[in-house]
């Protein structure tokens, strides 16, 4: 049927060229929704808050989720104890007078700063993650929490982190890439990574030979 | 030489928070409660407070890079070993690379520098490490206690150097 029109409205030169475009376009279409789907980062502005009202102290990252909304990285001292400590990842409502916290995760322990990233993919099942990438005198790597609404889930960790010109654990955040998969989402690194193993020592990996994997359960 | 003693860092040493999490060894945790190593000890200390060097040696580096911030090595003799002592988070110093050192002499002084000056008031600290390499690996890897020169670790009492 769709011959028959082009041949009718456009002559068969043209007819075969619109339908070599049309062949590769509905190709690669078909492509892109079998292939791993690519969580995109998503650019967050900083924004001013007075999160001191909240008893919110020391925040590394206070960044405007969207509109009424803000996500913030701080301690609250009032929270703290001993096994549940430090820095902890806020959502918060800023479309009031006053801001109010709608979630809050656990403690992030003995990190000294916490740096947030959104990273969203529209079609995953888990579509709004938040990284909260962590250091002390180096970088201790990456907790990843599920933003569903206002609420966040924590998900799991990833420990990997990359290595400095003076040997110094940093953040691997940028060598990260995150892809959906049928249950959950696969973690891979586009440069080799370091671990640390019980000893307190750094073994490196293979970027060709790692990922990791969140099955809806836990990330390994 | 063999340095016979060695001296403190700060003049009064007392590990931040008189917590065990700010001595040496895998005593930190992360979010879910998975360990990570702290390379030293971290000694209360206000900004400014002056810095010592622990023993007679060499200045061999200062450098003002990531999360360390501000950072000063010395070479000194213990044990019939060269080992350094790494003094980081530093606000200034007040001797210049490949310089001599005698051990009391002051040379820096404590600040929040590099990811320190995300840490409450009343946090502010001296990192301190004893290496046993000049540039070791990450981690734990070429450093030791301070315990292993200084016999009693100040978790709670302070000690006057």
């Amino acid at each position: 049927m769709r011959w028959k029109f082009l041949l009718q409205c456009f002559g068969k030169r043209v007819a075969l060229g619109l339908l070599l475009v049309c062949s590769t376009a509905c190709s690669a279409e078909n492509q892109n929704t079998t292939a791993p789907q690519n969580y995109h980062v998503v650019s967050l502005k900083p924004v001013q808050i007075d999160v001191a009202q909240l008893g919110l102290t020391n925040c590394t990252s206070i960044l405007a989720l969207s509109t009424g909304r803000a996500l913030a990285a701080c301690r609250s001292s009032k929270m703290d104890n001993h096994n549940d400590y430090g820095l902890r990842v806020y959502v918060l409502a800023t479309d009031e007078k006053s801001p109010r916290i709608l979630s809050v995760s656990r403690g992030l322990g003995d990190a000294y700063a916490v740096m947030l990233q959104k990273r969203s993919n529209a079609e995953a099942l888990y579509k709004d993650l938040i990284l909260a990438d962590a250091s002390a005198e180096f970088a201790y790597g990456t907790a990843i929490y599920q933003l569903q609404g206002d609420n966040l889930k924590y998900l799991g960790e990833i420990g990997y982190v990359m290595m400095s010109e003076d040997n110094n654990p940093i953040s691997a955040l940028n060598v990260t890439t995150i892809q959906a998969t049928k249950d959950g989402f696969k973690v891979t690194f586009s440069h080799d990574v370091f671990l640390l193993n019980k000893d307190g020592e750094y073994q490196r990996h293979d970027a060709r030979k790692l990922f990791m994997a969140f099955d809806g359960k836990s990330i390994h | 030489m063999p340095a016979k003693k060695v001296a403190w860092p700060l003049a009064i040493n007392l590990i931040r928070g008189k917590s065990e999490r700010n001595t040496f060894g895998i005593v930190r945790k992360f979010a879910n409660g998975s360990p990570k190593p702290h390379q030293g000890w971290d000694f209360s200390a206000p900004i400014g407070t002056t810095v010592y060097a622990i023993a007679d040696g060499k200045v061999e580096f200062i450098k003002n890079i990531g999360d360390y911030g501000l950072q000063l090595c010395l070479s000194f003799q213990f044990d019939g070993a060269t080992h350094y002592a790494f003094y980081a988070h530093l606000k200034t110093t007040s001797v210049a690379v490949g310089a001599a050192v005698k051990m009391r002499d002051a040379v820096a002084a404590t600040g929040n520098s590099g990811n320190a000056n995300t840490l409450p008031s009343g946090e502010d600290h001296l990192h301190f490490e004893v290496r046993t390499k000049l540039n070791p690996g990450a981690g734990l890897a070429g450093r030791i206690s301070p315990f292993r020169i200084y016999k009693i670790c100040p978790l709670k009492v302070p000690t006057v150097g």
